[in-house]
């Protein structure tokens, strides 16, 4: 079935359907601060109907295009614009597609990661849920310019619903050719496999994802070739976040909007809030300012301690502004890939995960503790360094809690962050340390409390 | 790895030292294999690098931080430090980190000594801890076969996870997270059998602390490497048992026979015959059941062609020496057959009309066919060796007279006896050992209804079965032994009871008793105990009051044997009549004159037999200016891959089942009792191997002391 029959038999077809529209993650009202591309179709598309889809939204109009235009013109648009990866190392996505394009092997595989591997994250619950088919025309475009017949979906297996309205739509997509062979009337040949995948911090780590799809335990590997030269089976395997597929979509739809669609990221406002939201924002909007645009209060009527920025191995950020070349950094940073690793933090989930309480309502160190706690908690156990190292670390932690630590202590734990930052394989582990640096960077005094007067400062 | 093609050669520089290396190798091992000793914990030369332990960190020019050198390649022109102050605060560190939770007493560990870690603390002088150390306290786990996993010595290098998804691809071993502490477990956390080990012990061989470890007395010896490979370090011929078993599994038969072949010249008889002590040892039975070897070798013979070893087998050039055999039993027929192939004129005297020695006159035919020792003594003549039936030897002399220049003396325990009790030369009381002589040579044989056997060992059966198959209706056979201590093995026990054979464990026998001369029974008393005293002489306690009797006309003693030496072989012999040889040099007390088998050890089993004969044939042939190495590589080489691949079910896979055929009615059938294997069966058998000897494949890590 080629472009042309699948439209005008969508529209004959939606003409009988009532159509249910918005998302069924969660339903956001688009705020003013927001700027949409990945999530553009939330809430104005019936997620469960390809057709509303096709009809309302050009729905697979970008596949259709990409068909026509060829494999390496399709990559040469995400480079012309500047495409980074959403999963959170911003990595350039023609560079990895080209790359997957030029291995040369037998038989290739797209992996979309849609784990929402960060515990606050609801990218995938939210893109999923309301609006899978532009991150399905994604998948398919990933697949066709680099020369794949065989994607993995990768889902949370907690996201049922989600889960369900997919294989729905790929049933959907088989009966409208445009899954199987020659799609669209092509030379194009592919299928998608939803994969319902345990969440954990390291799945979202992909050398632990395509173990769990080769069916080993979710350990991530240390690789000495990038996965889209020898990935899944050994094969070359694109693997994007399923935010940068949506995108992907948007771009060869000519939906991208001006300027670039690179500038948007997907961020969640999570903790201490009034409303925890996933929203679309442009890139370089300082994490205050977005807290405050999407939470209608200022700051100080927030109550805001320190927003972590990034999962939970991110850095904290606070209000003023700390010495600089240390971890962590001031509210007024802006969200760009630059200054977030300037800060000595990633990107990462781009959550907000807001502590709140006002400056003296929490104590750092208690916050400090109960991120790396967490991490503990996901450490696979690979690697001496993040396995002994949070464990220590956080008996530490309860040790200056108890005031019980001395300033030698202090100096081995950051001898510990250090080690495991050069020590582990995955980012869990490089980036273990954050928090607690950034704490110390930004809320010394909470640390001094304990340490030399013995008492904590929030429970003054 | 890289980029680079594996032919090249990449120089480097470590320490200042220029060291050349295969491009793709790891820094790691281009100074390992330069003599530079760098530490590593989880790096292991059989499994793919890891890069957790942080111990083999070095310095590398222009690399940020400190690089782990077991994953890092070699590459042109790099320059390496391994040593520096800030290395060594790093790999202390992290060795302070893998002790953190590791027990400290090193003392009351099996892996003392043997330890990577504890070898690695040492060469990093790990005493102090700046972090905090802690027991784990996690329960040791002793519930799986063969295998002892403690969570607390565990280090998590990675090791054994490894070995079991990429170097077997079994995949069982995961990390698993217990409260804090990490050990490493099944998936699910069912028993290893349940999930689909294998059990090839590959996660204990690589592990570098005592967290996993073998049974403590399963691994039999001083040496351990023998130990690990049971089924062939106890056979007395040392047959390579898990190789023909691997080869029938691949469906190489003749393979199978040659690999048998290189050791013994009678695999079809011992197919039938063989008391098996590698199955009693096999580490299968630990997990089920042994694996069925002696059917499996009985299964390859009757399958060889011969293709493999028949032309290889041949005499080497003649040495112009003649040796005399004195008897044709398995010892000195293996001797005569080795000191043939190594190019002496062997001649085989027996006194009896056909040759096979107690294959053919003491087992009896339903247990061994007459066409398989005929069959297996043909390939001994076909090379050479001359045989001379019925011709018995009175004297060592008149051989070396003939121009002998050495004898191997192998003439068995034929001489039978009789509990000196009274009544015990009555018509009817009989010797096992003549008694099956006469059965074997077709002599009529007076055997009444009702029959007693004083007895408990395998010739004990032998003259109860054969008695049922001469006319016996009723079969009792008494022993002093109670049922679990009957030296009979347990084939010959459940065998000769569906045969209708009764056993009266724990009986002594006190008299006979007669009528007009002829045997009518036999009085006992229960054996309350049964032993052995410090000097070794038994020791019998018997029940008060316990005397009674069996009736009988027929009562065979099979109570043990001893060698017929004639005078004239004028040879030392010990207190128990057995012929003395040297412990070292293997001679009897006369020059030239070697002996082998149950003449030389006691009654024992026909294995046992031809290792003597082995042996003997070395020692001959070392007299006679020989090499005395008989072995010769027949089977072909085959390389043997390290992965098995998933087990699912493979621990419950049962033995093969008993082909074990009774006759209904036993009277004249000396048909054989046991059929042979069919080939979907030996298939299935074989699959059950553990492969025990993959694991001597896997290497040994240096330590720092050999540096």
């Amino acid at each position: 079935m080629d472009y042309d029959r699948l439209k005008a038999e969508a529209t004959a077809r939606r003409a009988g359907q009532e159509p249910v529209c918005g998302a069924r993650g969660a339903v956001v009202d688009v705020g003013a601060f927001e700027r949409r591309v990945a999530l553009r179709n939330l809430g104005r598309v019936d997620p469960g109907s390809i057709e509303d889809y096709i009809v309302t939204c050009d729905g697979y109009s970008g596949l259709h295009r990409a068909l026509s235009i060829g494999r390496e013109a399709v990559i040469a648009e995400l480079e012309k614009a500047g495409l980074r990866g959403r999963g959170g190392a911003g990595y350039l996505t023609a560079l990895k597609w080209r790359t997957c394009r030029e291995a040369e092997a037998d038989e290739k595989f797209v992996v979309c990661d849609a784990i929402d591997a960060h515990p606050w994250t609801r990218t995938a619950q939210t893109l999923l849920g309301g609006d899978p088919h532009s991150v399905l025309e994604g998948l398919l475009i990933g697949a066709y310019a680099v020369g794949a017949a065989q994607c993995f979906l990768c889902v949370n297996a907690d996201y049922r619903e989600q889960i369900a309205l997919l294989r729905d739509a790929l049933d959907r997509m088989r009966d409208c050719g445009l899954l199987g062979h020659g799609i669209l009337s092509s030379e194009f040949s592919c299928d998608v496999e939803v994969c319902a995948t345990a969440g954990s911090l390291v799945a979202g780590e992909e050398t632990a994802l395509i173990r769990i799809l080769e069916g080993k335990q979710a350990l991530p590997y240390l690789r000495f070739e990038y996965p889209a030269v020898q990935g899944l089976h050994e094969k070359p395997t694109l693997v994007n976040n399923l935010e940068t597929l949506a995108v992907v979509s948007a771009l060869l739809q000519g939906r991208a909007g001006a300027p670039m669609a690179g500038d948007t990221k997907i961020v969640t406002i999570c903790g201490d809030v009034e409303r925890e939201m996933t929203v679309e924002v442009p890139l370089g909007m300082s994490i205050g300012a977005l807290l405050e645009a999407a939470e209608g209060a200022s700051l100080g009527e927030l109550g805001v301690k320190a927003v972590q920025f990034g999962g939970p191995t991110g850095a904290f950020f606070a209000a003023g502004s700390p010495a600089s070349g240390g971890v962590g950094g001031s509210l007024d940073t802006p969200i760009t890939f630059e200054h977030i690793e300037a800060a000595g933090s990633v990107m990462g989930s781009a959550t907000l995960r807001v502590v709140g309480g006002g400056p003296d309502g929490v104590c750092a160190v208690q916050m400090a503790r109960d991120a790396m706690a967490y991490l503990q908690e996901q450490s696979c156990g690979k690697c001496t360094s993040c396995r002994e190292g949070t464990l220590q670390l956080v008996d530490m932690l309860d040790d200056i809690l108890d005031s019980r630590a001395t300033a030698e202590d202090l100096e081995l734990m950051l001898e510990l962050c250090e080690a495991m930052r050069t020590g582990s394989i995955c980012g869990l582990g490089k980036n273990a340390g954050a928090p607690l640096l950034s704490a110390l960077t930004l809320f010394g005094d909470d640390f001094d409390a304990h340490l030399h007067d013995g008492h904590c400062p929030a429970k003054e | 790895m890289t980029d680079q093609s594996t032919e090249s050669t990449v120089t480097l520089t470590i320490d200042g030292r220029r060291v050349e290396a295969e491009a793709g190798t790891s820094v790691l091992y281009a100074a390992l294999d330069a003599g530079i000793y760098v530490p590593h914990l989880c790096d292991h030369p059989d499994l793919p690098p890891y890069g957790v332990c942080r111990l083999c960190v070095v310095e590398i020019e222009g690399v940020e931080g400190l690089p782990s050198s077991c994953v890092t390649p070699v590459a042109e022109g790099m320059v390496v430090q391994t040593q520096s102050e800030q290395i060594t605060q790093a790999r202390r560190l992290a060795m302070e980190l893998l002790l953190a939770g590791h027990p400290v007493d090193c003392g009351i560990c099996q892996k003392y000594l043997n330890c990577e870690l504890q070898s690695l603390k040492q060469y990093l002088g790990v005493e102090e801890s700046r972090v905090k150390r802690r027991s784990k306290l996690l329960p040791v786990n002793n519930s799986n076969p063969l295998f002892v996993y403690d969570p607390n010595k565990c280090v998590l290098c990675g090791r054994c996870v490894r070995a079991c998804w990429e170097l077997r691809g079994v995949g069982v071993l995961y990390y698993k997270k217990q409260g804090k502490e990490f050990h490493i477990f099944t998936r699910e956390g069912a028993s290893l059998a349940e999930s689909g080990c294998r059990f090839c012990g590959a996660c204990a061989e690589v592990c570098p602390t005592g967290a996993i470890q073998d049974k403590e007395g399963l691994i039999k010896g001083d040496n351990r490497k023998a130990g690990l490979v049971p089924c062939k370090s106890s056979c007395p011929a040392e047959i390579d048992v898990p190789l023909y078993v691997r080869l029938v599994k691949e469906g190489d038969y003749p393979a199978a026979a040659a690999v048998i072949r290189e050791k013994v010249p009678f695999p079809w008889v011992l197919g039938y015959v063989c008391d098996h002590p590698c199955e009693t040892e096999c580490r299968r039975g630990e997990v089920n059941e042994p694996i069925s070897i002696r059917e499996l070798k009985r299964f390859a013979a009757e399958h060889d062609d011969g293709s493999l070893w028949r032309d290889k087998m041949t005499p080497k050039d003649p040495t112009e020496k003649r040796v005399a055999v004195v008897g044709s039993g398995p010892a000195g027929l293996t001797a005569a057959y080795y000191l043939r192939l190594q190019g002496h004129d062997v001649t085989v005297f027996e006194s009896l009309p056909a040759a096979g020695g107690m294959l053919r006159y003491g087992i009896p035919e339903y247990r061994l066919p007459r066409s398989v020792i005929d069959s297996e003594i043909k390939e001994i003549e076909a090379v050479g060796v001359k045989i001379e039936t019925g011709t018995r030897v009175e004297s060592l002399d008149a051989l070396f007279e003939q121009g002998y220049e050495g004898v191997v003396v192998a003439l068995g325990t034929h001489k039978g006896q009789k509990l000196r009790v009274p009544g015990a030369n009555s018509a009817g009381v009989l010797i096992g050992t003549d008694f099956l002589r006469d059965v074997n040579l077709g002599n009529e044989v007076a055997v009444g209804k009702r029959v007693v056997v004083l007895g408990g060992g395998n010739v004990a059966f032998d003259c109860a079965r054969a008695a049922r198959r001469m006319g016996a209706e009723e079969v009792n056979m008494a022993c002093l032994e109670c049922r679990e201590e009957m030296p009979a093995g347990p084939d010959e026990i459940r065998e000769g009871e569906e045969e209708g054979i009764v056993i009266k464990p724990s009986h002594t026998s006190t008299r006979m008793l007669s009528e007009d001369g002829r045997v009518t029974g036999v009085e006992f008393l229960d054996v309350e105990a049964f032993f052995f005293d410090e000097d070794g002489a038994p020791q019998i306690d018997v029940v008060e009051g316990s005397l009674h009797a069996l009736e009988a006309d027929t009562v065979i003693f099979a109570i043990g044997q001893r060698p017929d030496i004639p005078e004239g072989f004028d040879l030392d012999k010990t207190d128990g009549g057995l012929i003395e040889l040297d412990e070292f040099t293997g001679s009897t007390s006369r020059e030239g004159v070697f002996a082998a088998g149950d003449a030389v050890s006691g009654t024992a089993s026909v294995i046992k037999a031809i290792a003597s004969g082995r042996k003997a044939a070395v020692a001959m042939d070392k007299y006679l200016g020989g090499s005395g190495r008989i072995d010769r590589k027949v089977a072909p080489q085959v390389e043997v891959p390290a992965c098995l691949g998933p087990g699912p079910g493979f621990a419950a896979l049962g033995r093969a089942a008993d082909r074990c055929v009774i006759p209904d009615d036993l009277t004249g059938n000396f048909c054989e009792v046991v059929e042979s294997m069919g080939e979907d069966d030996a298939r299935e058998e074989s699959t059950r191997c553990l492969q025990c000897d993959l694991r001597l494949k896997i290497k040994t890590v240096d330590f720092w002391g050999s540096f």
